[in-house]
């Protein structure tokens, strides 16, 4: 071996923890780049997976070509699969509740078509012949046809045509200009049910049926096919002149074939940012170990140049020591990355899957280009870190070396240190702050290691916190799970309360409540507005003269008279008093708690005078041939009522007494509690629904009611609630708020597990650093410490003076770190209030945490440091000229 | 024969008021196979001097030849090769590379020009320098003379044309500095190697063939005792 690798082999092995420490830090920051690209592989994978899943394993699709055509496109070397759908015809179902989608759509589909397109079985099994069919689900769930697997349906079977055009699946319905020609009949048992199929355009007009192929002449088909090389894929599609309609987008972004490459310079930009800052914490961090063993060997350096070793020579000892350090630690860092990572993986498996919705699992892939790059990475680190070391070693002349005249420079008023310094904590804190004030640039490394480690923590943490509130903490309390909004669309056969049994039937439920909204505009004025009330708008910078010029957010609500009985026990009130069907009162909530972000506070005020005991509100009667819009003041104070002209699309306004319906609203009682489902961030006027047609009329009443569900599990519920709404044939729309707060609070706790993570791992290269520079400043100054012991200072004044030395660079570190990271969370502060309501505070636990933490890492370093050094016979130690 | 020809060397450090002269127009001569001693008090400029001699420092001004060659005209690399095969170095605290052990610190000047080592003058020196048995052992398990001595060995190994002392003899005591002292005299005898020799010790100097003094940077005595 080379003479200098062996120099510095024995000199790593001579210093055996620091070189320890130095090949963690690699492991590290190795790891750490590691996972980053392994995560993009198994992100770029699960993507791939996602969409192979959902659109199918394609690149392009041809329409109505021939059989012939696809023999000739089976003949072409370059496609490597087709997968072909014959287009068997369409067949009305009369009774599809869905009047853009009237007809069923037969497709014969071959093996190749069964295995690569999306295809997703609910129950059953695939069709095997002619007379087998799938249906997908959605011909339930959206067209409200009930079927059942081992059910047999005959169709009658035609092509779709407008005049003479044939349609197909990309045409939309055309009401009263199409019909179905050519029928014939056909008879299917149903053996399956499949998922939505995504080869099924949105606006198709019919719900896709899957047989298999028929014996047909002159039968059309549709095809999608891969070729070798996806890349050519644009150039395939234009050699032939056959009907290709479209190419597979998504699969194709997640080969990345180019056209798409936007999409992944988002990802890898983002990639980068990350990688960027580990690398910065990481070459500031390792850069340090390097400065370290090159200052040390710095005389070795010397003494090697005076008896001829070149410049060169050395800059490759160093380089040396960094690939040495490399071999063993980017290896063991790539492998703990990808174990890493892929146990987080493994670990947040069920949440990624709620958060993507998908059925596709994300899971560890380890590409080996993701492995190369983080070795690559990895190594750049390593020798960026060495390498300003490094012209550092070879730019002192021997001469300089042996002197070490580089090591000791003490300007003449540098080292004054304080007299405070010296009355509160005696000679040993003086001697420790002047050594302290010395050595500034080699304790400069521990204190960036320390201040990064801070700033990162702490703004790491309130970056979390922020997004954390913004996504969790919405201010409005809504006690339900799942959601129904039913549209009552002329006599339905079940009443409000029959639905509202029903669900309660289901097991589960714990309690269900209907309400209805009223839509009525209310102007209040200075007679009626609290001063509270004045104030707050003036506060938010509403100018004086147009403060009432605008309608005021009132919501009506009609909740079901026995919950409304129930409430309004709850909230202490005699219910006898609000049930008058005839002459209605309200109970008032004006009791709103409202964050202006602008302003960045919070208001709590009441909106109306607590002598006020009615409100009046205006709507718009329906006039022919108008739609109603909205109200407001015009010019001169007088209300008017906006209309859309239904013709012209005009909007045309019309005075109170053209149009205007003014309703009185009783209030009873004031309350500072909604009943469950209901907005607390508006206030509102809350009757019972009897009372609603009295109150409301039928003039532009909300055509739909709102059913709250409260329950235990709200995924079991969810499905059989779905099920009772297709039983009784109810158009509705449901909600399952359960499942969406669950969602968000897996997307927190995903991004939680990532960012603490990473600041874990920068925190864990930063407490390695830290501990390199100090032990090793502790053992260059033995010689120093055993005259200090010669000359009688006692353990205990060793230890005062440590302990000091450990308070100044613990205050320093956190002097610049957390001022910093203040300013940091200030910035992230500004940044997530763009988009969500929250107010600046700073995360103090966190703080805290860095604080203890900086002090005990200094603390355990110093002590583990000087208990190595405390052994020394103080004349061994002063005479040994190694040191 | 003429080995060593030294022109007018001037070395400053500093600048203006605080320009301290440590070499003063210094210019002598030394023949092949000299053993010279260079006696003068502290900071008078003899390790300056032979800093400058043996191509580790450089001078402000003047000129150094080796065997004709002018040796400042070198860039570094040259430079560094110089002292590798025309100079040996020994210096009063040895510097001797803590983690290599006895064989490897001597061979140093041979490994790091990547040629292989000459066993049999390997096994000479050891000898000369009663180094037997210890050629595995690191410096910090040898005594003050042992390290000095392989230090020499070091020096010696490429069988250089000039030997450089900077108090070799420094740090140790009467019985261990004559031996050092026999050493150096043996391989001036034995190899025709030129040594020049800074120290203290008078006794040391006396035994010298040709004593210079130095003070304030200006050679001030240069006087031939034996031929």
């Amino acid at each position: 071996m080379n003479i200098f690798n062996k120099v510095t082999l024995n000199t790593l092995k001579k210093n055996k923890t620091r070189t320890l420490v130095t090949i963690i830090g690699v492991i590290l920051s190795a790891a750490m780049i590691c996972a980053v690209t392994t995560f993009i592989s198994s992100f770029q994978a699960y993507l791939l997976n996602a969409s192979l899943y959902s659109v199918g394993d394609w690149y392009a699709k041809a329409e109505n070509i021939t059989e012939k055509d696809i023999d000739t496109l089976k003949n072409d070397e370059e496609v490597t699969q087709i997968a072909a759908a014959q287009n068997i015809g369409y067949a009305v179902i009369e009774e599809s509740r869905n009047e853009d989608k009237p007809y069923i759509y037969i497709l014969g589909t071959d093996k190749v078509f069964n295995d690569t397109m999306p295809i997703h079985l609910v129950s059953g099994k695939m069709p095997e012949n002619n007379g087998e069919i799938i249906l997908p689900e959605s011909l339930y769930t959206n067209g409200g046809v009930a079927f059942y697997v081992g059910d047999t349906i005959t169709l009658e079977v035609g092509t779709r045509v407008s005049g003479d055009s044939v349609l197909n699946q990309s045409n939309p319905y055309i009401y009263e200009e199409e019909e179905i020609i050519d029928t014939s009949l056909r008879t299917y048992k149903i053996v399956g049910i499949y998922e939505r199929p995504s080869f099924e355009p949105y606006s198709a007009p019919g719900y896709t049926a899957i047989t298999v192929p028929e014996d047909l002449e002159g039968a059309s088909y549709d095809i999608y096919l891969k070729i070798r090389n996806a890349k050519d894929i644009f150039d395939f599609i234009d050699k032939y002149d056959m009907n290709f309609v479209s190419t597979n987008t998504d699969v194709l972004m997640c080969i990345g074939v180019s056209g798409y490459d936007n999409f992944y310079s988002v990802i890898y930009g983002m990639a980068a940012i990350v990688i960027v800052l580990i690398m910065l914490g990481s070459v500031a961090l390792i850069y340090n170990a390097f400065a370290i063993s090159v200052s040390e060997r710095t005389k070795q350096f010397g003494l090697l140049s005076s008896i001829g070793a070149t410049k060169k020579q050395l800059k490759q000892s160093v380089v040396f020591e960094a690939l040495f350090v490399s071999a063993i630690g980017i290896p063991i860092g790539v492998i703990c990355g990808i174990g890493g990572i892929g146990i987080t993986l493994k670990l947040l498996e069920s949440k990624f899957s709620s958060i993507f919705g998908s059925q596709v699992a994300f899971s560890l892939k380890v590409s080996w280009e993701a492995v190369a790059a983080a070795c690559v990475i990895g190594l750049a680190t390593v020798l960026l870190s060495a390498w300003i070391p490094s012209k550092k070693a070879t730019k002192i002349t021997a001469i300089e070396a042996i002197r070490l005249s580089n090591d000791i420079n003490v300007g003449n008023n540098k080292s004054k240190s304080s007299k405070l310094t010296y009355k509160l904590f005696g000679l040993e804190g003086m001697i420790a702050q002047k050594y302290f004030k010395r050595s500034k640039k080699r304790y400069r490394a521990t204190i960036i290691s320390l201040f990064i480690s801070v700033v990162l923590f702490i703004s790491t943490n309130a970056y979390c916190g922020y997004l954390t509130d913004s996504v969790t903490e919405s201010q409005d309390v809504k006690n339900y799970d799942i959601r129904v909004s039913v549209y009552k669309v002329g006599d339905e056969p079940l009443s409000e309360n029959d639905i509202k049994d029903k669900f309660l039937n289901v097991n589960g439920v714990e309690d269900v409540q209907y309400a209805k909204l009223g839509n009525t505009s209310f102007f209040i004025n200075e007679d009626v507005a609290s001063d509270e009330y004045i104030k707050y708008l003036s506060e938010i910078e509403v100018e004086q003269n147009v403060m009432f010029s605008y309608s005021k957010d009132i919501m009506i609500y009609f909740i079901d008279d026995e919950e409304y009985i129930e409430y309004l026990e709850e909230c202490g009130l005699d219910s006898s008093d609000f049930m008058d069907k005839e002459d209605p009162k309200a109970v008032f909530y004006d009791n709103l708690t409202y964050f202006d972000y602008d302003l960045g506070k919070y208001f709590s005020y009441t909106m109306l005078k607590d002598s006020v005991d009615s409100i009046t509100g205006l709507k718009g009667k329906n006039l022919e041939g108008y739609e109603f819009y909205y109200t407001n003041l015009d010019n001169e104070g007088n209300i008017v009522f906006n209309y859309f002209n239904d013709s012209t699309g005009e909007e045309e306004t019309f005075s109170f007494e053209e149009a205007g319906i003014a309703t009185e609203y009783k209030i009873g009682a004031r309350v500072s509690k909604v009943p469950m489902g209901l907005s607390s961030q508006y206030q509102a006027l809350i009757y019972p629904y009897s009372s609603y047609a009295v109150l409301n009329g039928e003039e532009n009443g909300d055509d739909f009611i709102e059913f709250y569900i409260k329950c235990d599990d709200h995924k079991e519920v969810y499905a059989d609630v779905t099920d009772i709404l297709y039983e009784n044939g109810i158009a509705h729309s449901i909600f399952d708020l359960a499942e969406s707060e669950e969602n968000t609070r897996n997307l927190v706790l995903v991004i939680n597990v990532f960012a603490y993570g990473f600041i874990v791992l920068i925190s864990l290269i930063s407490v390695a650093n830290v501990f390199n520079t100090i032990s090793t400043n502790i053992s260059l100054r033995r010689r120093e410490f055993a005259m200090l012991k010669s000359v009688g200072m006692t353990s205990r004044g060793f230890n005062k003076m440590m302990n000091f030395e450990c308070v100044l660079y613990g205050t320093r570190a956190l002097l610049f770190g957390i001022p910093v990271s203040v300013a940091v969370t200030y910035c992230i502060y500004k940044v997530i209030q763009e988009g969500f309501s929250t107010s600046f505070y700073l995360p103090w636990t966190a703080i805290l945490i860095a604080v203890v933490s900086v002090f005990t890492v200094v603390f355990i370093t110093m002590v583990y440091s000087m208990s190595k050094i405390k052994k020394d016979n103080p004349i061994d130690a002063m005479k040994n000229e190694n040191l | 024969m003429e080995i060593l020809k030294i022109e007018n060397l001037t070395k400053t450090y500093g600048k203006d008021e605080n320009m301290v002269k440590a070499l003063d127009g210094v210019s002598f001569t030394v023949d092949r196979g000299e053993f010279i001693a260079i006696i003068g008090p502290s900071g008078s400029g003899k390790s300056t001097l032979l800093h400058i001699l043996g191509g580790v420092d450089k001078p402000t001004s003047g000129k150094v030849y080796m065997d004709g060659k002018d040796v400042y005209s070198q860039n570094d690399e040259q430079l560094a090769i110089f002292r590798r095969r025309q100079v040996g170095l020994i210096y009063q605290f040895y510097n001797l590379i803590p983690v290599l052990n006895v064989t490897e610190n001597i061979t140093l000047p041979v490994l790091m020009d990547g040629r292989k080592v000459n066993e049999e003058r390997l096994n000479e020196l050891i000898n000369i320098l009663k180094l037997n048995g210890r050629e595995k052992h690191l410096p910090n398990q040898l005594s003050g003379g042992q390290q000095q001595r392989v230090s020499i060995g070091r020096a010696l190994m490429n069988a250089p044309s000039v030997v450089l002392a900077d108090e070799p003899t420094g740090n140790l005591d009467s019985k261990n500095s004559q031996e050092i002292v026999e050493l150096l005299k043996l391989s001036n005898k034995k190899y025709n190697q030129t040594v020049i020799i800074i120290t203290h010790d008078e006794n040391i100097a006396l035994q010298a063939d040709r004593v210079m003094a130095i003070e304030d940077g200006r050679i001030t005595q240069d006087e031939v005792i034996r031929k």
